[in-house]
């Protein structure tokens, strides 16, 4: 079934084409949104930086403990 | 109304597993590159096999690959993820159970490939190896690892996800589709199977996966790592977090689609090669991308390049990503990989990958992690300066002897004298000239080995020194979202997606009315959109909501990747049911005017027999089966291979490196003789040879009862054999053997017909052409030995 499906959809070649055009087509949805979609710049500074945020954790250990 | 306060908590983090992890990972690193300084012995000489068979070279390399990949980096990557994971979401790891479960069968798992493949017990594709109750067992791992990190997701205390977190997801879900789609196989035995694909379908399936295991199991969770590591190092915020986001998803995009050019001017439809060849370019963009946001983390501090080794390690591990991803999408090229498949050149670009990118970003991760976890500073830093120029200086030398290596090879095996034919006809001859190469590669290996030792001495130096820290952290307790899944799936950028998709699909398959009707959908989409960017900036943004509900996040990153490889596979796999048609005529076609068709039958039992031998020995890792559409490879080895010619082949066994000549149309080449004196002692036929020496083949007695089962087992993948061709197994199998038996008697060698050196020689004197007389079926061999009329 899903052969003849296939066959009559599109030729095996066309494939490539239909990937590259779904690929360009999402990539620039992608970079348009990113460049043109507003976005809270402090909400994109607190996550830019959020890997330094941990920094105040508390390391304890038999010897004593470090901030 | 009144606000309430936010409710704080105090989180202890699991460092235990985190330190667990860490240490395997050291461990099994050295004992991988110590196999590989191994296998680099062997390839220069080759007396280093020590004539047995669990230490011959094509059954060490899969180790040395199976531990680099699956010990050294998969353990760092889980030591990675789960201390960045819990930290970037202020909670603990979910369940400590589930943590022990991963670490301690993750470990079994390993023990298990190093004990098996040593024993020839293997799949034979390529960093998927393993026997299929170990593959078993990963997914079972795979899965409490999933569950584990999504559950920690689930119980966060920071309303979005990092970008780190995002590459996990993406390896995590990968992963899972691509090992699971590769293993799909019939077992025969407790440690045998056949893939449930066959030859060019086996092949894209294998790539396919080969290839998205080096993107997602090498480079986006390692990618996961940079993008917290390196501004930790650096004490700077990652240089632009828009940036991520389009790196992100363009790579995980475009990744799956590249497998193909593993397979460039072979049997794949041309199609799906060129599709892999332009997915592969495409790379370029976001990879660079990646590396330049890592780089770039740096401004402004790049003078601690000179005084801290954690950034040196990873600033020299980023700039290699560079420059592999540069060389990567260079190679699938057609033209570029017409010159530098099969040779020592894909060795040097891989290495590059491993030992630069995948080694020092481990190294660097560690440095900046071990005083952490034990509380202490690192026990030597100028030891780590030296493990970092050494390890510098070994990477350099390796990638360089095979760069050189391989493009002399590349050029040698094709160069054409003036009347057109081969000028060095003796593939030996590109072997020896490449011997000072491999030297220099040991040396270089060596070099990065010892490095590597001396680095794990620091690392174990600092713990030694330190105790373990239990780390705890305030934090405020998340508050619900209230995001649902319906709202961001039915979002702007998903319904223009889905509607993009669609009339893509519309504009190829459908006629002129379609077509028009595709193109105004196109314009309407593009005006919607850009209208919609305006409405966009009055509301909150999608990708900001999308950070923050995982379940959508991971549905759009599964679907972002299955795409490309629904796309290549399904095709493909319609094509094979032509392929299944057309062999079904290969009586006909094979004695159609006595010209050979080039039409696959089934191995007979005895060729069977041989074929997992070939598989069990690994010969794969070191002879192609494929035939390239090449003046030079045509001349070389005959007539250039064909997808039909493969279609009972499971496993396939093109290969993917040629240290010895291809073997797809060596049936007939040599007298029985010659094979049987090859095998004994390579140098004896081929002077140069640095082929083990496969003597125990001689006297080891080929498992013919077994037959019965492993044809039933093939009958179900799709080839054609009948109830009488399984009866008769055991019998034609030893009817055949008797006849090379006999054939070697005449010249004095003795060798017992059931010998499982009887039974490769039946299967390499298959190769490459139809079926061979078995002494048994006249109305079979006489397909074999047609008479022209």
């Amino acid at each position: 079934m899903f052969r003849e499906w296939f066959d009559k959809a599109a030729a095996m070649t066309d494939w490539p084409v239909i990937g590259l055009i779904v690929f360009v087509g999402l990539f620039l949805l992608v970079v348009v949104g990113v460049i043109a979609g507003r976005r809270d710049q402090d909400q994109i500074d607190h996550m830019a930086t959020l890997p330094l945020a941990d920094d105040a954790e508390t390391a304890s250990t038999e010897r004593g403990t470090r901030e | 109304m009144q606000a309430t306060a936010p409710v704080t908590k105090k989180v202890v983090y699991n460092d235990e597993i985190v330190r667990a992890f860490s240490i395997a990972s050291i461990v099994f690193g050295i004992v991988g590159m110590l196999v590989g300084v191994i296998v680099a012995t062997q390839l220069s000489f080759w007396q280093a096999n020590l004539g047995l068979q669990w230490t011959s070279f094509g059954r060490l390399r899969p180790l040395h690959t199976n531990a680099a990949i699956f010990a050294f980096v998969g353990n760092m990557i889980f030591a990675g993820v789960y201390y960045s994971l819990q930290r970037l979401l202020k909670a603990r790891l979910a369940s400590d159970f589930l943590g022990w479960f991963h670490f301690w069968v993750y470990q079994l798992i390993i023990v298990g490939a190093a004990v098996t493949l040593p024993l020839g017990l293997t799949q034979s594709k390529e960093y998927a190896e393993l026997i299929w109750p170990i593959d078993l067992a990963v997914v079972v791992v795979w899965v409490a690892f999933a569950v584990n990190f999504f559950w920690t997701i689930a119980r966060r205390n920071e309303r979005n996800l990092y970008v780190a977190i995002w590459f996990y997801i993406s390896t995590i879900v990968t992963i899972a589709v691509l090992y699971i789609v590769n293993n799909l196989s019939i077992p025969t035995s407790l440690t045998h199977s056949y893939p449930i694909f066959t030859g060019v379908q086996d092949a894209l399936v294998q790539w396919w996966y080969g290839h998205n295991a080096v993107a997602f199991f090498l480079t986006t969770p390692i990618l996961g790592i940079m993008y917290y590591y390196l501004p930790k190092a650096a004490g700077r915020p990652v240089y632009s977090y828009r940036l991520s986001i389009v790196h992100f998803w363009s790579l995980i995009f475009i990744y799956i689609w590249a497998g193909p050019h593993h397979l460039l001017y072979t049997a794949l439809p041309d199609w799906a090669q060129t599709l892999g060849m332009i997915f592969s370019v495409m790379l370029w963009a976001p990879s660079w991308g990646g590396m330049l946001n890592g780089l770039l983390t740096l401004r402004g501090a790049w003078d601690k390049l000179r005084t801290d080794p954690v950034i040196k390690f990873f600033i020299v591990a980023v700039t290699f990503y560079g420059m592999s991803t540069f060389e990567g999408p260079l190679l699938s090229v057609k033209s570029v990989s017409a010159l530098g498949h099969y040779t020592d050149w894909i060795i040097g670009h891989v290495h590059g990958g491993a030992l630069g990118w995948n080694g020092f970003m481990a190294f660097g991760m560690f440095y900046w992690l071990v005083p952490r976890l034990w509380n202490t500073e690192l026990a030597s830093k100028r030891l780590a300066e030296v493990h970092f120029w050494v390890g510098t200086l070994g990477i350099l030398l390796y990638v360089v002897a095979m760069w050189i290596s391989g493009v002399s090879q590349g050029l040698y095996l094709r160069a054409l004298d003036a009347e057109g034919f081969l000028k060095y006809p003796d593939f030996i001859e590109a072997l020896i000239a490449s011997r000072f190469l491999y030297q220099m590669r040991l040396v270089g290996g060596l070099a990065y080995f010892l490095s590597s030792v001396l680095g794990a001495g620091v690392l174990f130096a600092t713990m030694a020194k330190g105790k373990k820290a239990t780390v705890s952290v305030d934090v405020t307790v998340l508050k619900p979202t209230g995001l649902t899944f319906r709202q961001i799936m039915t979002g702007a950028p998903v319904l223009y997606s889905t509607a993009l998709v669609v009339l893509t699909c519309i504009l190829l398959a459908t006629g002129t009315l379609g077509s028009a009707f595709a193109v105004a959908g196109f314009a309407v989409v593009t005006i919607a959109a850009a209208l919609s960017i305006g409405v966009e900036k009055t509301r909150k943004s999608w990708h900001d909501m999308v950070e923050a509900h995982p379940l959508s996040f991971t549905v759009l990153a599964l679907l972002a990747i299955l795409i490309g490889g629904l796309v290549e596979i399904i095709p493909l796999t319609m094509d094979r049911t032509k392929e299944q048609d057309l062999a079904a005529q290969a009586d006909s076609l094979w004695t159609e005017g006595g010209q050979y068709a080039f039409i696959q039958m089934p191995y007979s039992p005895l060729e069977l027999a041989g074929r997992d031998i070939y598989v069990r020995e690994g010969c794969y890792v070191c002879h192609s089966q494929m035939v390239r559409p090449f003046r030079h490879e045509t001349l070389r080895y005959g007539e250039y291979s064909r997808a039909a010619e493969f279609i009972y082949d499971t496993p396939f066994q093109w290969g993917s490196k040629r240290t010895g000549p291809d073997l797809h149309r060596v049936g007939g080449r040599y007298a029985n003789l010659w094979h049987y004196l090859h095998m004994r002692d390579p140098r004896s036929t081929s002077p140069g040879s640095n082929m083990p020496t496969y003597m125990h083949l001689e006297t080891a007695t080929a498992d013919l009862a077994a037959l019965p089962g492993k044809m039933g087992v093939l009958v179900k993948i799709g080839v054609p054999y009948d109830e009488a061709d399984i009866a008769g197994a055991e019998e034609t199998a030893l009817s055949q053997g008797r006849l090379i038996a006999d054939d070697l008697a005449q010249q004095d060698v003795e060798l017992a017909p059931d010998s499982e050196l009887a039974a490769l020689i039946a299967y390499l004197q298959r190769l490459g052409r139809g079926p061979q007389p078995t002494g048994m079926e006249p109305a079979a061999d006489a397909v074999a030995a047609v008479e022209v009329q």
